[in-house]
Parts: C-alpha cells; sequence; structure tokens
C-alpha cells in the first residue's frame, strides 16, 4: 500500500456464507477517494452482499475493512453512517406512509424529542437545491413517482452528511433519459469530493460513467480495471465466465390469427389510483409483444388484468374471440392463458407444498389428476415426473419441497406448468429477472419455442435489451397509457427511452 | 424512553442470537425436541404448584395416577378427550387454512342446543332415527354458528379472531337463558338445568355386545384391504402401509372394546375417530383438501390457480364450526345427558391448543386430545383451582413447544459481533 | 326532562368508569400494534393484572402499589409473547392466543384464596373546583384516580406516537422495519419495548378492574373485555382518541345494560320482556363489537386506513437472502 490514505474503501479477505452458499468469498474491494467505482456482476455474483456488508447490515464471517484508512468494525447501519457510508437499496427502504421529512430524519439524533420539522424541511429544500434533486419535504412517501423515491433516498444520504455513498442498481427504475439524469448529480457529487459506489450489470453504463470497474462472479473478485482501459466485450467475458453470445437464434415470426385483443381498458392500482388508461393491444399467434416502461407504470396491473387477477373498470379483453374482462382467473385460464408471474415464490409456486403438487396446480380439477371428488396419486406423480424430466428441472425429486430449488429451477417448474396446459397466449412478466446465464437462456429458449409452436406472447420486462432481442413488436407503457407500439427491428433504445420518459411515438418518430 | 431502553440493552449490543432456517429438518429432532420441550413445561409448571403449597412431584404423581394409572381412569380421561377431538379437528381443519376460528367454544354450545332440540321436540323418536338427527343439528348448529364469523370475513373482511370469539360470549348467555328460562328442569332448582334426554337420545356406551357388530365390520374391512393390495396398491410399500393400517383398526377397535366395554366410554369416541379419518382423507387425497392447503400456504397462488378464497373460507368454517357442534352434541348426549350452564370447562379453548400441539395433523390431534384429555382428569387430583391449574399447565406446554419448534426449524448461533 | 339529563349524566359517567380498564387495555395493544407485534394476550394480562393488583394492594396496603404491580405483571406476561414473537419468529397470533389461556390458567390457579376477599381500592376523589360544573362536572371528575390517570394518558400517548421521534420511530417499525433498521433503528429493541410497555398498560386496565370498577377478584372477571379492547384497535385504526372513545361507548352500553333490568316491564309485550332478560342484555356489548368492527371494515376499505404493514410480520435482515 503506497498511501493508505488515498483509499475510502479498503476491504480485505471478506467472506460471507449463507444458508447453503457462500456469497462472497474472500473478497478484496477498495475504492479511491472521490472516484465512481463500478461494482460489476451477474445477478447473484454477491454485488449487494458485499455492499450490505459494507453498510453494516450484514456481519462478514471473516475479513478486515478499513474506511479512510482507519480499520473499523460496522455492526449496523449506524456505524456506517457513523462513518460517512451511506446506501440507496434497489428496493427503496422507505416508509410509503410517512412524509419526506419524516423518512429522512428517521434514525437521527436531532431533532431529539419533540418533532417540529419546520426547519428540518428548510435544510431538506436547501440541500435538494444543491445537488439538483427536487422533491417536496412534505409530501407524502406514496404520492411520489419512483425517480422522486430514489431523490429521497440520495437526499438521506446526504443529509446524513454520507461521504461515501453507495447505489444498488439505481438505473434500474429509470428511463435512460432520468439514468443520465442521475450521473450528471453522481458526477456533481464527486467534483464535491464525494465517493460513489454503484452496483450494476449494465455494460453501457458502467463504461460511460465509472472511473474503475471492479468485476464479481460467483462472490469472487475476477478483476479491478480502469474503465478508460477496457471494452464492453473484455467486461461481458469476466461477468460471465466466456464469450458471451447474445444473439438468440430467432427465427423470423409467422403471425397469424390474433389471440388477444385489449381495447379502452383501464383498471385500478392496489392504491385504487388510475393505473392503467385506455390501453388497447393486439397480439397474435406466433408473435412475441414485448411491453417496455420504468417499473411501476402499468406493467404489473395489465398483466393481472389479462389474466383475471385484477378488476377492470372499462374496456375490453378478449382472448381469442370472448371478452374476459372481469372474468374470474380460472374462466380466463379455461381460454388457453398461461402466467410467469412476477414474484415467482409470492403467486407463482407454493414454496412449502412439493414440486409434484405444484404441477398440478392448473389441472388439479381436470382428469386425470383429478377423478371425481379424489385426487389421484399416481396420475399426479406421473405427471411430475414427465414434465421434470421435460423441462429438465433439477431437483432431488418430485417430493422435494420446493422452497429448496433454486431461481432457474423455480422458474422452469412454472413454465412447464404453464406450457404443458399448451397455451394459445402467455403473458410473461419479467421472466428472467435475478436468474444466471444459463437459466436466462433457457427460460428465453422455451419462450420462442412456445412463439414458433403457435402461441402469442406478451412479454413484460424492464431488460431492453432483453426486450429488443427477444420480440417482435414493442409496445411502450408511460403512466398506464400505450405510448406506442413499434415493429423491434426498428427500435432504438433512445426512441424507448423517449417514450418511456412521456413522449409519445408519433413525436419522438417526428424529430 | 426508548434511549434509555437502548442504554439498557447497551451491554447487548453486538451480542446477537442469530437463527438460521435449517435447509432439511433432522428427523431425530423432531421428536427429541416435543418430548423435551414436555419435560420443561412440566419444570415450569411446577413453580405455581409450590406457590399455591402444594409439593409438585407428588402432585404430578397423583394427576399420573388419577388419570392413566386404573383401567376407570383412562376411560375417563377419554371421556374427557373426546369433546377435544372432535373440536381439535374443526380447529385444525381452519387453522390449515390460515382461518383463525377461535370460536370453537361458542360453536360447541350451539351444536349441544341444536341436537338438544330436536332430542326434546321428538321425544318419542326411537333412537336409529334420532341420534342421526341429532348429529346432524350439532354439526349443523355449530356449523351454522361458524359460519357466521366466516361470512363476515370472507364479504366484509371483518377479523374472524375478534368476531368468533365474540359469538362463544353470546353462545353462552343464550346457552343460560335455555337452562334458566325455557327449558329448565322444574326439579332442578338448587342447580338449573334441562330435563334428562330420554334414553334413545342418549348415545349408546361401548360394551361387550360390540364384539359382534366390530368382527363383522373387520371382515368387510378386511376383505377391502386385500382388494386393495392385490389389485390397486403399486408400491410394495403402499402394501405394507395398507396391511399395518388395517392391523392397526382391528387391534385397536378390538382392544378398546375390551378395555371399555362396559364403562362410561361412549359411541362419540367412533365418531371422533372417524371424523379424524375423514379429515385426514380430506385434507390429503381430495381437490377440496388440496385447496385448503394451498389457499393456507399461499392465497395469491391459490386465488391464480381459480381457487375461491370466499367460498372456502365459508366452507372450512361451516365443516370447523360443525365438528364443534360435534364435541357439543357428544358431551351432551354421550357424557353429561343434560345441558348445565357452562358445562364446558373451555374444551374449546383448549381445542386451540390442540390443534397446534398436534400441528393440525387429525391424528395428531387425536393423540395430543388424550395427552390434554388426561391433564383435565389428573389436574382433579390437585386441591384448590384443579381446573385451572390444567388450563395453565396447558398454556405451558403450548409456549415451551412453540419455543421448541424453534429449534426443529433454525440452527441457533450465538454470537458477539461478527 | 332533568330526570333524562340525570340519567344521561349517569351513563356517561359509569360509561367512563366502565370504559377505562378496557381503555388501558386498548392503549397497550395499539402501542404493540404499531410497532408490529400483535399481542392477542391482553384478555391473559388483563386477568394477571387484576390478580396481581389485589395481591400487591393487600401485600402493601396500598392499592397504588398493587396497580405498579399489576404493571409489572403485565409487562413480564407480554415478554414472553415478545420473545416468542420477535426473537423466535414464532406465529404471533398463536402465541397471543396462548398467553390469554396462560393468563386465565395462573390467574386462575392462583387466585383461588383470593375470591372475594375485600382488597384496598382506588375510591372516588372528586375534582374539586371541576366537579362543580354542571353536566360536565359529575361526567368526568366525579371519579377515581384509574380514571383520571386515563385522562392524562390518552393525549400523551396521541403525542408520543405522533409528534415525537421515538413515536417516529415506532410508527416505521411497524410500517417498514427493514426501512427502519438501515437507518439504524434497533427494531428488535423497540418491539422488545413496546410490547413490554402494551403488556404494562394491559395489567394496569387489569388493576383499575379489581382494584378501581369491581373491587375484589374473581375467577376470570375481565369476561372477554380484553377482547374488546383488541377489537377496538382495530375500530380506532390505531388512533388513541378513537379508542377512547369506543371504550367509553362500551362502558356506556355495559351500564345501560345493567340499568335496563331495573326498568318496570310488566306493560310490554312478551317479546321484548325477553330481550331484557339479564342473559341477553349481556350478549349486547359483545355483540355490539361485532357490530362495530363490520362498520369498522367497511370504512377501513372506503378510506383504505391501513393497519400498520409490518403487523404481525417476524423481521430479520438475512431472510432476504437466505
Amino acid at each position: 500500500m503506497e498511501d493508505a490514505s488515498r483509499f475510502a474503501i479498503r476491504m480485505e479477505g471478506i467472506t460471507k456464507r449463507f444458508p447453503g452458499v457462500v456469497a462472497n468469498h474472500s473478497i478484496d474491494f477498495s475504492v479511491l477517494k472521490g472516484e465512481i467505482h463500478a461494482l460489476l456482476g451477474e445477478n447473484g455474483a454477491g454485488k449487494t452482499t458485499l455492499m450490505k456488508i459494507l453498510n453494516g447490515l450484514y456481519q462478514p464471517d471473516e475479513g478486515q475493512i478499513w474506511i479512510d484508512g482507519r480499520r473499523v468494525t460496522l455492526r449496523s447501519p449506524r456505524d456506517a453512517i457513523g462513518l460517512g457510508i451511506g446506501m440507496v437499496h434497489q428496493h427503496f427502504m422507505l416508509v410509503e406512509s410517512h412524509t419526506v421529512a419524516e423518512n429522512i430524519i428517521l434514525g437521527l439524533d436531532t431533532p431529539r424529542f419533540s418533532l417540529h420539522l419546520g426547519q428540518v424541511e428548510n435544510d431538506i429544500a436547501r440541500l435538494a437545491e444543491r445537488y439538483h434533486l427536487q422533491v417536496d419535504p412534505k409530501a407524502r412517501i406514496w404520492q411520489l413517482s419512483v425517480g422522486e423515491q430514489q431523490r429521497v433516498e440520495i437526499l438521506k444520504a446526504l443529509y446524513r452528511g454520507a461521504r461515501i455513498l453507495i447505489l444498488d442498481e439505481p438505473t434500474a427504475v429509470l428511463t435512460p433519459q432520468e439514468a443520465e439524469e442521475l450521473f450528471k448529480t453522481l458526477r456533481s457529487m464527486v467534483s464535491e469530493g464525494h465517493t460513489v459506489v454503484f452496483i450494476s450489470h449494465k455494460l453501457g453504463e458502467v463504461m460511460s460513467v465509472s472511473d474503475r470497474i471492479t468485476i464479481l462472479r460467483r462472490g469472487e473478485v475476477v478483476d479491478t480495471v480502469f474503465a478508460s482501459q477496457t471494452s464492453k466485450e473484455d467486461l461481458a467475458r469476466m461477468m460471465v465466465g466466456r464469450d458471451v453470445l447474445v444473439r438468440l437464434r430467432k427465427r423470423e415470426s409467422e403471425p397469424g390469427d390474433v389471440v388477444l385483443e385489449i381495447e379502452g381498458l383501464s383498471a385500478l392500482s392496489d392504491k385504487g389510483l388510475e393505473a392503467l388508461r385506455d390501453v388497447s393491444l393486439t397480439v397474435r399467434s406466433g408473435e412475441i409483444l414485448g411491453v417496455a416502461g420504468v417499473a411501476g407504470n402499468g406493467q404489473r396491473e395489465l398483466a393481472e388484468a389479462i389474466v383475471g387477477l385484477r378488476p377492470v373498470t372499462r374496456g375490453r379483453i378478449s382472448v381469442a374471440g370472448t371478452d374476459v374482462a372481469n372474468r374470474s382467473p380460472r374462466e380466463v385460464m379455461d381460454r388457453g392463458v398461461g402466467y410467469i408471474p412476477e414474484d415467482r415464490m409470492g403467486s407463482g409456486l407454493v414454496v412449502n407444498l412439493s414440486v409434484a403438487e405444484n404441477l398440478i396446480l392448473k389441472c388439479y380439477r381436470d382428469p386425470p389428476v383429478c377423478s371425481g371428488f379424489f385426487l389421484d396419486g399416481d396420475a399426479i406423480s406421473a405427471h411430475a415426473e414427465e414434465l421434470v424430466q421435460a423441462y429438465d428441472v433439477m431437483t432431488p425429486g418430485i417430493d422435494t419441497r420446493t422452497r429448496l430449488l433454486s431461481g432457474g429451477n423455480l422458474q422452469k417448474l412454472i413454465l412447464a406448468r404453464e406450457i404443458s396446459s399448451q397455451p394459445s397466449l402467455m403473458v410473461a412478466v419479467h421472466p428472467t429477472r435475478g436468474l444466471d446465464v444459463g437459466a436466462t437462456e433457457a427460460v428465453r429458449g422455451l419462450l420462442l419455442e412456445q412463439r414458433d409452436s403457435g402461441a402469442g406472447i406478451v412479454l413484460i420486462s424492464e431488460d431492453l435489451e432483453e426486450l429488443l432481442s427477444m420480440s417482435d413488436r414493442i409496445a411502450v407503457l408511460y403512466e398506464g397509457r400505450v405510448m406506442g407500439v413499434v415493429p423491434s427491428e426498428e427500435a432504438r433504445v433512445e426512441a424507448l427511452g423517449l417514450m418511456m420518459a412521456g413522449t409519445a411515438a408519433e413525436e419522438v418518430h417526428g424529430e | 424512553m426508548e434511549s434509555s431502553a437502548g442504554r439498557l440493552l447497551a451491554g447487548l449490543r453486538g451480542f446477537s442470537v442469530r437463527l438460521e432456517p435449517r435447509l432439511e429438518v433432522r428427523r431425530w429432532l423432531r421428536y427429541a425436541v416435543p418430548l423435551a420441550s414436555l419435560a420443561v413445561a412440566l419444570m415450569l409448571g411446577m413453580v405455581p404448584m409450590m406457590m399455591q403449597g402444594i409439593n409438585p412431584i407428588t402432585g404430578y404423581r397423583d394427576m399420573v395416577l388419577l388419570a392413566f394409572g386404573s383401567a376407570y381412569g383412562i376411560s375417563e380421561t377419554i371421556m374427557k378427550a373426546i369433546p377435544l377431538m372432535l373440536a381439535g379437528l374443526g380447529v385444525a381443519l381452519a387453522f390449515r387454512m390460515l382461518v383463525w376460528n377461535i370460536g370453537a367454544e361458542g360453536q360447541l354450545y350451539m351444536g349441544a342446543f341444536a341436537s338438544c332440540l330436536v332430542a326434546y321436540t321428538l321425544p318419542d323418536a326411537p333412537a336409529w332415527a334420532l341420534l342421526p338427527a341429532m348429529v346432524v343439528a350439532g354439526f349443523a348448529g355449530g356449523a351454522l354458528w361458524g359460519a357466521i364469523p366466516g361470512a363476515l370475513k370472507a364479504f366484509l373482511g371483518v377479523n374472524e379472531i375478534i368476531t368468533s370469539l365474540m359469538l362463544n360470549y353470546i353462545a353462552i348467555q343464550w346457552v343460560n337463558y335455555l337452562v334458566i328460562g325455557p327449558w329448565q328442569d322444574p326439579s332442578s332448582l338448587g342447580f338449573p338445568s334441562t330435563p334428562r334426554l330420554s334414553p334413545s337420545a342418549t348415545l349408546p356406551m361401548i360394551t361387550q355386545a360390540w364384539y359382534l357388530p366390530t368382527v363383522v365390520f373387520l371382515v368387510i374391512a378386511a376383505v377391502v384391504a386385500v382388494y386393495w393390495i392385490v389389485r390397486r396398491a403399486h408400491s410394495s410399500r403402499e402394501k405394507l402401509e395398507i396391511g399395518i393400517s388395517f392391523l392397526c383398526l382391528a387391534a385397536l377397535s378390538l382392544g378398546s372394546i375390551w378395555f371399555l366395554g362396559g364403562r362410561r366410554v361412549h359411541l362419540g369416541l367412533v365418531l371422533s375417530l372417524g371424523a379424524a379419518a375423514v379429515l385426514w382423507l380430506l385434507l390429503s387425497r381430495t381437490r377440496w383438501g388440496y385447496e385448503i392447503r394451498v389457499i393456507g400456504e399461499n392465497a395469491r397462488a391459490a386465488r391464480y390457480a381459480g381457487m375461491s378464497l370466499k367460498r372456502n373460507i365459508i366452507l372450512v368454517m361451516l365443516v370447523s364450526g360443525g365438528l364443534a357442534g360435534l364435541a357439543g352434541m357428544s358431551e351432551i348426549a354421550g357424557n353429561l345427558h343434560l345441558i348445565k350452564r357452562m358445562f364446558s370447562p373451555g374444551y374449546g379453548y383448549t381445542a386451540i391448543i390442540v390443534a397446534w400441539l398436534a400441528k393440525l395433523n387429525p391424528w395428531g390431534v387425536i393423540l395430543v386430545s388424550l395427552l390434554l384429555g388426561g391433564l383435565y382428569r389428573g389436574s382433579d387430583a390437585i386441591p384448590g383451582a384443579p381446573k385451572a391449574l390444567g388450563m395453565m399447565l396447558q398454556a405451558v406446554i403450548f409456549f415451551v413447544l412453540i419455543g421448541g419448534d424453534v429449534l426443529v426449524r433454525y440452527r441457533v448461533r450465538w454470537g458477539r459481533g461478527a | 326532562m332533568t330526570e333524562l339529563a340525570a340519567f344521561v349524566v349517569i351513563i356517561l359517567s359509569a360509561g367512563i368508569a366502565a370504559g377505562t380498564p378496557i381503555l388501558f387495555g386498548a392503549l397497550g395493544e395499539i402501542f404493540a400494534e404499531r410497532s408490529g407485534i400483535l399481542n392477542l394476550g391482553v384478555e391473559g394480562m388483563m386477568l394477571v393484572g387484576a390478580l396481581t393488583g389485589i395481591v400487591g394492594g393487600l401485600a402493601t396496603g396500598s392499592a397504588v402499589f398493587g396497580a405498579l404491580a399489576a404493571m409489572a405483571a403485565g409487562g413480564l406476561l407480554s415478554l414472553i409473547h415478545a420473545f416468542i414473537s420477535i426473537t423466535l419468529r414464532g406465529d404471533q397470533v398463536v402465541s397471543g392466543l396462548a398467553l390469554t389461556i396462560f393468563g386465565a390458567g395462573v390467574s386462575a390457579f392462583l387466585g383461588f384464596p383470593y375470591v372475594n376477599v375485600p382488597a384496598p381500592k382506588f375510591s372516588t376523589m372528586p375534582i374539586p373546583m371541576l366537579q362543580s360544573i354542571p353536566f360536565i362536572g359529575p361526567v368526568l371528575f366525579e371519579h377515581d384516580a384509574t380514571v383520571y390517570l386515563a385522562f392524562v394518558l390518552l393525549p400523551v400517548c396521541w403525542f408520543w406516537i405522533n409528534k415525537t421521534r421515538p413515536g417516529l420511530h415506532l410508527r416505521a417499525v411497524g410500517e417498514n422495519p427493514a426501512a427502519a433498521d438501515a437507518l439504524g433503528v434497533n427494531v428488535t429493541v423497540i418491539r422488545y419495548v413496546y410490547t413490554v410497555v402494551g403488556g404494562a398498560l394491559g395489567g394496569l386496565g387489569g388493576a383499575a378492574l379489581s382494584l378501581a370498577y369491581t373491587p375484589g377478584w374473581i375467577e376470570n372477571m375481565t369476561a372477554g373485555w380484553g377482547w374488546i379492547a383488541v377489537g377496538l384497535v382495530i375500530f380506532a385504526a390505531w388512533n388513541p382518541w378513537r379508542a377512547a372513545f369506543g371504550a367509553y361507548l362500551f362502558g356506556a352500553i355495559s351500564r345501560v345494560v345493567f340499568d335496563v333490568q331495573m326498568l318496570p316491564t310488566t306493560h310490554l309485550p312478551q317479546l321484548v320482556k325477553v330481550l331484557l332478560l339479564p342473559e341477553f342484555l349481556r350478549m349486547m356489548p359483545y355483540a355490539a363489537v361485532v357490530i362495530i368492527l363490520i362498520f369498522a371494515s367497511r370504512e377501513a376499505v372506503r378510506k383504505r386506513i391501513g393497519t400498520p404493514a409490518a403487523l404481525g410480520q417476524p423481521y430479520t435482515r438475512e431472510e432476504a437472502e437466505a
């Protein structure tokens, strides 16, 4: 070490184990003062775990940490804040029913007892102005957009005097334009002497924003490189561990009959606000309609409305010619609709039941699984054995409790169940989120196979690259409206980004 | 306040107990922990006994002797266990779906009321008609009483915990009204009660005369079992299971007639065992049981699979309440033969503990009921407020077992800091 | 007219007296639930509090010390619940039920020698000056010390929860423990503290019953009032003022029920006469809880009043990853 004081953060030999996995294995990681340092890696590479250790949320099983050259032990986030470390989590840590100011002063010592928030609100407003992070201190969190909530998170860290700011996948919830704004803010912070660590798996933004990049793979550091001395290809190879074939073997699509026609659809969100406004879309058999948009712009509501999980306030949803709006999920399912929900563990699977029992979730009423009132154990086992084989689900056995399977295998289980019902329409929401490269390829392959065999697919994703490579046409949702539908060969990332930020397709193309 | 508490706990700062979920639960732990928990609970139970000046060692000895020390004691224990079994099965069913029916006590009273209503309106009916009618009425009475909180939860989202509990108090007052009002036996002045049920309205006791019909029944069962083993069973394990089940059934039924014949144990025992068998079949082998398990584990997945939560909540509350109603019916028609005020010593509440200790498993409910029935019976050996001692010990066992359960599911790590 | 006014004064004043034990229980439950811990053991804690109040009062000769002992006992009992639901991450519904059964059992068992034993009690202390205000005086200011304590506690609780930093942390822990934890708020300590505070208030509610409202110990003397307190918290949407309104309303109902029994019934029709029998009148408070909960849940749906978002859910940092 030439000069210890050059480092804002130095972590050595960090190991963290969770039951059944080693999330971080003997990691060395250091960040220079005043740099933007990217932590790059696939899902599950251990980036978030490492940063949660730095933030005091997790305690490492082994290893040492220095902050500004001083050896420290971080037992809680309070310790981290004391050392000037602030973290913006991927899932925002905000109390929805509280105001911005209340969220920002949560956990602090001043004001000590009685909460007169006037002074605090002024301070917040001043801070917000200095860093171009405009937000109303009196607003309640649930009233804010996702971008504004992120600003609150950053303000929270700055208000605590954080000099080292950690951001976990900050752009996942932003439009490309909003992301650009964020990067401007980060650069201005660095120029004021702050240090920024940001976690990402997007090569493009990592290359353009950061000074140095540390690549993690399967809980280990692959290398730390200067952004100026590397290339996307190198980074990708280091991240994945082999050359990546980004191109999917995708055949020309052969669209057939209309399988889904949505007309003038409106629906409410859980909070009772209008989440879908006058949405009209068409999907033909043998094509994939991608739905792009920043998180929380109505994608979830759209999927739920189609499969019957959400009441519709206006409009029609016809599946193969019959209107299924406001029908029960059962009726929709019976018309040949498959669904890959966003939260696998939450609504896709019953994790405490066995693999076999999960595979009959859609067909438990029908022969051969069910005869009359009784279930047929043999038929259930046979059904499960067949699907586990066909879809290459790695499981110790069909009686294994589902919670013991890995994320990729959980998703394959859902796909197996949904595809085996031979749907004419498949609604897939973030089907590859959180999966490693192998599982992602498998899932995408299965979806394309479905398309080629004549199913219509609605693919909702926040990953623009996934949408561009998988879909035949892409629709963009913004605040519950369709901003336009473009064929994916003609789509450009910038144009999609503008639409995701609320510019109508005609205007985008008019420029 | 908070900061002073923080200072108080400053010594504990950095010292942590961490629970790590076990991926695979070790088999021996599943049996060792409950047994150890029981031992710990009984030791904790000694404290209040000593506070009352009772020698806990002789106290426990007397309790065990009274409950299990003689054939008579055991038969009396079974008498206490019968209502626990039926109500416990009901509670277990509801809890399986995470419907918190804690109104078993009230449903039990309403079941007793409804079955007696039938008995008193049809005083001359023969036993073969009257008893089934009373069973149906008892089930219906409890079912309807259980359906009220069920419907309120399903349609209006009203918290069923509070409503089912409030209905307990209402049901008890209703029965009180009958006992000292329109149904009062004029000759029961000092201690009001309804008139005695006619012999044709009481559940027959188990006697030696049952051997013959039981043997006939077992022969039929044997034929079915052999058919099943030869024709339907696919694996040798399954064949073995069927064979063992049959032998258990035979040994249990003949053994109980031999042991209990001529004592006070009544048909309610058969009713309970039958209910457990039906419930077990229902949960593990039927479509509806599958729905209940899926809803209990993950209501969102259930909704997506097209299961109706509302319908199932009401159905489950109907059956759950109905089983508790049967408990009331069998207690009146089998044991007491008349209704008194507050005739249940909290069976409906103990049923909650029974269900939970049994891990919501129907056969477990039978076993735990026998244990807690023994506690009810045995605590009569203690002077003072014996019923209360029973309740208290139940709760202590319960607490310790909840704690013990954690040891089964998690690995406990103690450590300072890291 | 004056007779009617006098009747109203009696009902209101008695309603406040009868509602006070329930109110303590409900305030305690509001604290616990605001921190995210559902404690269904209020009935048990009130019973143990009621007995401990008597025992403590007899031992020290002072009702005040009796009440303090009751608070300690309630707090201790809720510590079991806190340990099971916070540290062991057990099921809070089930643990709370066990607490109620335990409280009922242990108080009945240990209380056996104390049944109907005369003990110290809080006697009525009219407040000089204020008591002579017409109408308001007799309704509000002719009570015992527990009632006045509740009057003081109400605004304090409200202020504490909504206008102070500890209150902010309490609310945050109940709404989003992960967010609070990420900012260095100790979720475990806060949940323990407020569960125990809730238990102490539950114990105080029991003491208010056995040392003030209906002096003396009888087995199972709370008769479901602890459960009514739990139900009231839902009705009150976790707001102390609404809880007070509800508790006093129930107090009034149970008192009206008592008074109606005294009315002459000879000239009334048979059906009404039956309904005015004590057994039916005693059903009224419980039926009222059911009815009021129906209305409360409809209102909650309409106004989207939320339960504390993390209510009943154990919190652990590492679960997300594991």
